[in-house]
């Protein structure tokens, strides 16, 4: 959620008329007067911008504050008589230098919103020797937070600075990828101006420690065991990216013409290579889902929104068969409480397996309605249709339903449901054979206010 | 011209990245980048136009990607399988190390295009950062009939292309207009030919220039981001325009407005992303005045186009003294730039040879 913007008045001149308090405290601590010129030296550059051009301006600033550093939007918007300033998207820094940290030791700089979901991580694959968390995921799916030594009492700084919005350093974390990876954890809370806890930002450092065989064999509720998962992502997804692009090159002749054979066979490894893809990325969600501690983001996104995106994403395979997608109206609008791009998979999945099972020439329609405040989506096809008795195995991991050769991993269905299912809704199906399928996606409804 | 300083170690090695761990892995990729860098910079020096880092940088990884994708091509339309052998015997990426040592075969029109492609790269690249975080770019608040919004998703997909993680031993196709694919092709043939020249065989030779010539003939610019930006902005209603360009420009989308600019004034697209780079600023006031650019958003492209223009040097005063002058820039001013600018070059050029003004 973003925080409202902090604003103030000033006069033509630019004096403060009135200001929200962060801006005060930022004024006195630049030592200007409240109802002074502005004083902060970032702010009264772009008020002077504004009023020798007397346009709007609004830019990236960095602003001083003690000992750390704000990171703030800020706009200047030209009035009758003075300015209106309002500043976004208020972050609050704090320096810090990790208690222990000696001279060459690597170290790596990271920063995870309040409910500690990374947000930026400043290190990389090959600096690590691991794979580095991505934006959204967890710290504690990433990391496991360890006790350290036993005569520190079990102590878990991390968690407990969470309670108490502040500083910590000395936390020990293990790779769940790789037990034998430990680092030390340090970091700061971050802010917004009202005080709340937007974050911490922190660094890890590698750290050496005996080897916990233990930690490595926790019970794992997945598939595959993490250092697996990890190895499949990494030895896998990038070669066959590069399959699939430098197929794909050869197959589409972009380059200069080819013996027909050729092409052929670059267009059937390009097939094969994002048949692989599909099938990692589907293994990928796979091992993330079944993780007990496996949670979906809760933001306002609309359903009708993401179901023209979905559909607009499926034309042009759509259309190599003559299928039409009816998507909703562009004016239709559905908010939902529920992860944008977990919404989006689900609905490419079921548009998808829609246009994979329809005759060609036929229509898929994509439409949504809310009936007892719940959001719904449905895909419906006019495909062979699923036999009632079926309905409910077609969800299971790697069920196909006898068919195979045609694309898919088994997978997309069962992680639909489970990911609909994290998110407060479910996907069901309603279908016979020889009447089509219809799917719907249902979400708790994003009520207002 | 002869090679160019070369740093750190042997370009064969680099090639293979198996074994040595990952941070050797690393450091091979950090030399290699080093010395990439240093030997374009070298090839730059003498240009009359500026080079900032974040544009070198950016030409490296547009050439380096797109001379790895040219030199597969190649190899795969050699039709013999024993000249084919040869030519991969040289090993993957040879071509784009091997263009470090022959940079003069790069001609400055290939350069400057490279360069725009650059530009136009690196600042989608920070487009993100450029407005609060939650806002969403201006042109999607632009309501478009569903043609319009499928060529400008079309042409979106084509600039991320643009703008992939920049890998040296990466592939990037390369949509590139006519002359510059040709040139760039031709290039990295000459640069095969001259690898294979210890096989000693007439029919090496022969056989590269058969497959580029195919693979030249069968480039289609049409398919290029340029081309994509030409067919989004064609499609749009001529009094959508200004609106639409205005909203480009305050996103950092520099091949929309270009191609929006080229509907309404007849400045192609690549003089007109020039004019936006240009450090005479003169073009950039011309070129916005005739697509109607407010102040504020003229200030706006100023600022983004700084790091370019070279006005980032004196900060808020050159923005501030651009908007003031560009008020003054009337657009009676601006149509006599833009006919000076669609003259043929070749009557420019003459003009110009007998002192009348251009």
């Amino acid at each position: 959620m973003t925080a409202p913007p902090v604003q103030a008045l000033l006069d033509a001149e630019g004096r403060i008329v009135s200001a929200a308090e962060p801006l005060l405290a930022l004024q006195r601590q630049a030592g200007g007067a409240e109802d002074g010129l502005l004083a902060i030296p970032a702010l009264a550059a772009l008020v002077h911008l504004a009023r020798r051009l007397a346009i709007p301006i609004s830019r990236a600033v960095e602003v001083a504050d003690g000992a750390a550093d704000i990171d703030m939007w800020v706009e200047v918007r030209p009035m009758e008589e003075g300015f209106a300033l309002a500043i976004l998207d208020w972050q609050t820094r704090r320096p810090h230098e990790p208690a222990g940290t000696a001279e060459g030791q690597a170290g790596w700089a990271w920063q995870v919103d309040a409910h500690l979901r990374f947000q930026a991580v400043e290190a990389d694959a090959a600096t690590l020797g691991h794979e580095p968390p991505h934006a959204g995921d967890l710290l504690t799916a990433y990391l496991q937070l360890d006790t350290g030594t036993a005569e520190a009492d079990f102590a878990m700084p991390l968690i407990e600075a969470l309670a108490l919005r502040a500083p910590f350093s000395g936390q020990i974390a293990r790779l769940r990828a790789d037990g034998a990876v430990l680092y030390q954890l340090s970091g700061e809370p971050l802010t917004d101006p009202s005080g709340v806890l937007t974050g911490y930002r922190g660094h890890a450092l590698r750290i050496e420690g005996p080897t916990d065989d233990s930690a490595t064999s926790v019970p794992d509720a997945s598939l595959f065991s993490p250092a697996l998962a990890q190895r499949l992502d990494q030895a896998l997804r990038q070669p066959i990216g590069r399959i699939i692009a430098h197929a794909s090159t050869i197959s589409g002749q972009h380059e200069g013409p080819l013996r027909q054979d050729y092409a052929d066979y670059a267009a059937d490894i390009a097939a094969a290579g994002r048949h692989l893809m599909a099938l990692v990325d589907d293994l990928a969600d796979l091992q993330a889902i079944e993780r007990p501690d496996f949670a979906t983001l809760r933001e306002e996104v609309d359903l009708a929104d993401v179901a023209r995106r979905a559909a607009g994403l499926l034309k042009v395979r759509a259309g190599a068969r003559q299928i039409r997608i009816q998507a909703p109206a562009l004016d239709e609008r559905l908010p939902v409480r529920a992860e944008y791009r977990r919404v989006l998979q689900i609905l490419v999945n079921l548009i998808g397996n829609a246009v994979r099972y329809s005759p060609p020439e036929s229509m898929v329609w994509v439409r949504v309605d809310e009936e007892n405040g719940r959001a719904r989506a449905i895909v419906a096809d006019q495909g062979a249709g699923i036999d009632p008795a079926d309905h409910e195995r077609i969800f299971e991991r790697f069920e196909r339903l006898g068919r195979s050769g045609d694309g898919g991993s088994g997978l997309g269905l069962y992680l639909s449901r489970r990911l609909a299912r994290a998110m407060g809704g479910d996907v069901t199906l309603e279908s016979a054979p020889g009447q089509g399928a219809r799917f719907t996606l249902d979400l708790p409804i994003c009520s207002p206010g | 011209m002869g090679g160019l300083m070369t740093i750190g170690n042997d370009p064969g090695r680099e090639r293979t990245h198996g074994g040595g761990g990952a941070s050797a892995y690393l450091a091979r990729r950090l030399i290699a980048d080093a010395r990439h860098s240093a030997d374009l910079a070298a090839l730059t020096e003498g240009a009359s136009r500026r080079w900032p880092g974040r544009l070198l940088a950016e030409t490296r990884f547009h050439l380096a990607a797109m001379v790895n994708a040219i030199e597969l091509a190649i190899a795969v339309a050699i039709a013999d399988p024993q000249v084919r052998a040869v030519v991969e015997a040289l090993g993957p990426g040879y071509a784009r190390n091997a263009i470090e040592r022959e940079p003069g075969l790069l001609s400055p029109d290939l350069l400057a295009h490279l360069r725009r492609r650059a530009a136009v790269a690196a600042l989608l690249r920070q487009a993100d950062v450029m407005r609060p975080r939650g806002t969403p770019p201006a042109l999607v608040g632009i309501a478009l009939e569903p043609p319009q919004a499928d060529a400008l998703a079309a042409l979106a997909m084509a600039e991320q292309g643009w703008c992939a993680p920049m890998l040296l031993d990466a592939a990037m196709r390369p949509d590139l207009p006519a002359e510059p694919f040709h040139d760039l092709a031709w290039s990295v043939a000459a640069l095969l030919v001259r690898g294979c020249e210890q096989a000693a065989d007439p029919a090496v030779a022969k056989a590269i220039a058969q497959a580029t010539e195919s693979v030249v003939a069968h480039h289609d610019e049409g398919q290029g981001a340029i081309a994509l930006a030409r067919r989004f902005a064609r499609g749009v209603p001529a009094a959508a325009r200004p609106a639409l360009a205005i909203a480009a420009l305050a996103d950092a989308r520099l091949l929309p407005f270009a191609a929006l600019a080229e509907c309404e004034t007849g400045l192609p697209v690549e003089p007109a992303i020039e004019a936006l780079l240009e450090a005479d600023e003169t073009a950039r006031h011309a070129l916005f005045r005739l697509m109607a650019v407010d102040d504020a958003t003229a200030f706006r492209a100023a600022e983004l186009l700084a790091p370019f223009t070279g006005a980032a040097a004196d900060g808020d005063e050159a923005l501030a003294r651009f908007v003031e002058s560009y008020r003054l820039y009337d657009r009676a001013l601006a149509t006599q730039w833009l006919a000076g600018e669609t003259k043929p070059r070749a009557l420019a050029d003459k003009l110009a040879l007998i002192g009348h003004p251009r």
